[in-house]
């Protein structure tokens, strides 16, 4: 914890509170440039991670009919089915953990650390009890500026970033409506009906869980996860544009045999319509439950033959 | 119930969401640390009176004869607020009861977290009527001053209450409040009518007690919660600017001149300072023999000259937080700290013992000999006996002890446990 406090929390909450010191005493000003600085220096990994992200999902397309054949092939050889599977993501350059890639996954995982210091850093600069301000005393440098404005007030609008959600739920709703944008524009409709079903499980539950955290955490916390979100968003615009944002939902695999108007999406079109899985997070996420979904229906189904 | 083939996937998925969820979660309350606060004990008259953590005040009658220290009452002043989870969004549970109580005639008088100011009388059969509400939580202790008790918020503002009044919450004396412009987490300090208070707006203020005028104020460079200490017309404080100063204390002439009307405050000029600590000061200090002992949240404790702070004497070294204001029994010096050891401090030498106290068995081990289990921190102020020569001290972290230590035979007479005390 004190290798962490070291790497993370310090320069985090030293930063936060120059940061809120130098915007006129406020800290909901300082949460908000400290998101930006903490998006700014991800922002190269960001834009890595959403074109691999772009890439993969262009290869997938690609090696989507090939699957379909190998599916049908080896439809009586799980076993062989996966081998074959592998190979032909090894050809294809696709790596089998690819989907961890995926910058709704790697992206939140790169930033939980973030949150949990930002979270202790919120805490211990807004000082609820005297025994958490004690505690910023052995968290601080020795900048004056850092110290100058404590104790800091946490009033920004109509929020108080100290305490827990919002008492008009305004910002959990913000939060939860910027993670939804943000996750059906790197989601694109598929043909799949399991893999829609999931694409839309993900799209309900990810921004209820943020929405949640919330509304349970300090509502500094979700001020960092709405300016953060709103900054994905215009990202991801400039890399896929609105994406799966505007994109009607695709229809059935077996009832369409794709006349290329079910999807108006601007990107990834096509992709979508010859039944490509979606592109981003949801697809990540997707792909792995599907994944094992499939094995133990195909391990189930192995089973009653052999009964 | 039955479910559906396609449900039960669907449930799966989402109880793989749920337990990221509840993963994350985890993860992040893992960070609450335990409650602790300071509510330190005093000793009137073979009781021994303390706050505790839930908000408790108790009374414990020390029999000497057997060494031993029995309940005599407890009664619950105020809660104890924040939520234990930490994702109610605090680190720290904050505590029912902060300050020291305070004895006047036959009333113990407490300020509350939760803002209140109420009495419980000596023997424990009554409280008060209706308490003063303050409007903002009170960390510091109260101090009482002939028939006036002086207490600060968390709103930046004192109250004097007259205590002759028949009732509590009626009892505002003319005046008052005084408002500063931050936080008040320490305990007002009054000398030939003068109350000394510091601010978390950077400021100490001197204020005529009786009219509650402003005096002077002098300025740092950061907030202040350490509570002054005023000695042979000086005033000493130090502040989370890591600097300890000295300013002369406010003279009749310039009292008087304040309790009338028209009086503009002056802005006090710096005596002498000090500049070379580590961290934030936090405590009252202590003067003894021409030395002002300050403890500090580097683990220091600076022994200054009196006469101009600036002069280092000497420095004793703890591995912990010195919150607790150094006390002096027997002659020695004796600091507490964070570390959970008591230090017994030779002055002329600054030469020491330390004890740390076993948190299970009670035990003190003198350094570098060390207890089995983790001794438990000293943040609340101590009680030094001198007619019995017994240290008092309130020991918080998990468990939440009173020690009586005898300073004769450096021996644990008896402890109390206040986080387990029967109702009455």
């Amino acid at each position: 914890m004190g290798f962490l406090n070291l790497i993370l929390l310090q320069p985090i909450l030293n930063i936060l509170l120059v940061l809120s010191n130098v915007l006129f005493g406020n800290f909901g000003l300082g949460v908000i440039a400290l998101t930006v600085i903490v998006r700014l220096v991800l922002l190269p990994l960001t834009v890595m991670q959403l074109r691999g992200s772009k890439k993969t999902s262009e290869a997938m397309n690609a090696v989507k009919p090939k699957l379909e054949l190998l599916k049908k092939k080896y439809a009586k050889n799980p076993q062989k089915l996966n081998q074959e599977t592998m190979k032909l993501y090894k050809e294809a350059g696709i790596s089998p953990m690819g989907c961890l890639s995926s910058p709704m996954l790697l992206g939140t995982v790169i930033q939980f650390p973030i949150y949990i210091a930002l979270y202790r850093a919120v805490i211990q600069a807004l000082a609820v009890t005297p025994q958490d301000f004690l505690g910023l005393s052995q968290n601080l440098y020795s900048w004056s500026l850092a110290t100058e404005g404590l104790p800091i007030s946490g009033h920004f609008l109509w929020l108080n970033l100290g305490n827990n959600g919002d008492p008009y739920f305004v910002l959990p709703i913000l939060v939860a409506g910027t993670q939804w944008i943000a996750q059906k524009m790197m989601t694109q409709p598929s043909t799949d009906p399991q893999q829609q079903s999931m694409n839309t499980m993900m799209q309900i539950m990810m921004p209820l869980m943020l929405g949640f955290f919330t509304l349970t955490l300090p509502a500094g916390l979700g001020l960092y996860f709405l300016v953060s979100q709103i900054i994905t968003i215009i990202i991801q615009y400039f890399i896929y544009g609105w994406g799966g944002l505007f994109a009607k939902a695709a229809a059935p695999e077996a009832g369409a045999k794709h006349d290329g108007k079910s999807d108006k999406g601007k990107a990834d079109t096509k992709a979508a319509s010859q039944g490509a899985p979606p592109v981003a997070g949801a697809k990540a996420a997707g792909s792995i439950f599907s994944g094992l979904l499939d094995r133990l229906k195909r391990k189930e189904g192995g089973k009653k033959k052999r009964d | 119930m039955m479910l559906s083939k396609a449900t039960k996937p669907r449930l799966s998925r989402a109880f793989l969401l749920l337990l990221v969820v509840l993963i994350a979660l985890g993860a992040v309350g893992c960070s609450a640390a335990p409650s602790r606060g300071w509510s330190g004990p005093l000793v009137s008259d073979n009781v021994l009176y303390v706050g505790t953590l839930q908000g408790k005040i108790l009374a414990l009658d020390l029999i000497a004869a057997d060494a031993t220290a029995d309940q005599k009452w407890v009664e619950e002043v105020a809660q104890r607020s924040g939520g234990g989870f930490s994702c109610s969004g605090s680190v720290s549970m904050a505590m029912g009861i902060y300050g020291t109580p305070a004895l006047r005639d036959d009333k113990l008088y407490v300020g509350a977290y939760d803002g209140n100011v109420l009495w419980v009388s000596r023997d424990g059969t009554s409280v008060s009527r209706s308490n003063f509400d303050t409007g903002g939580q009170i960390i510091g202790s109260v101090a009482i001053d002939g028939d006036t008790l002086y207490v600060g918020n968390s709103k930046g503002k004192v109250y004097a209450l007259d205590l002759t009044a028949a009732d509590l919450a009626n009892s505002l004396r003319e005046g008052w409040p005084f408002k500063t412009g931050g936080e008040i987490w320490s305990t007002p300090v009054v000398v030939d009518k003068v109350v000394y208070v510091a601010s978390a707006d950077h400021c100490l203020y001197a204020i005529d007690a009786e009219s509650g005028h402003e005096i002077w104020r002098f300025e740092t460079e950061a907030a202040i919660m350490s509570t002054p200490l005023v000695d042979n017309g000086t005033v000493y404080i130090g502040g989370c600017d890591r600097k300890f100063y000295s300013i002369s204390a406010a003279t009749e002439p310039e009292r008087v001149a304040a309790a009338g009307e028209g009086y503009s405050p002056t802005v006090r000029q710096l005596k002498s300072v000090f500049e070379g600590a580590d961290n934030w000061f936090w405590t009252q200090a202590l003067a003894y023999n021409g030395q002002i002992w300050a403890g500090c949240l580097d683990g220091n404790v600076y022994v200054l000259d009196a006469e101009n702070v600036a002069n280092k004497i000497d420095e004793v070294s703890t591995e912990g937080m010195v919150y607790a204001p150094p006390v002096v029994l027997g002659g020695l010096v004796i600091v507490g700290s964070q570390d959970g050891m008591i230090y017994l401090i030779d002055p002329d030498t600054t030469d020491y013992e330390a004890y740390a106290f076993d948190s299970k068995t009670y035990e003190p081990f003198k350094a570098p000999e060390e207890p089995k289990n983790k001794p438990a921190p000293i943040f609340a102020s101590m009680f030094a006996d001198e007619a019995s020569g017994i240290l008092y001290f309130h020991a918080q972290d998990g468990y939440h002890t009173v020690y009586a230590f005898e300073l004769s035979t450096r021996q644990v007479l008896w402890h109390f446990r206040t986080d387990k005390i029967k109702s009455d």
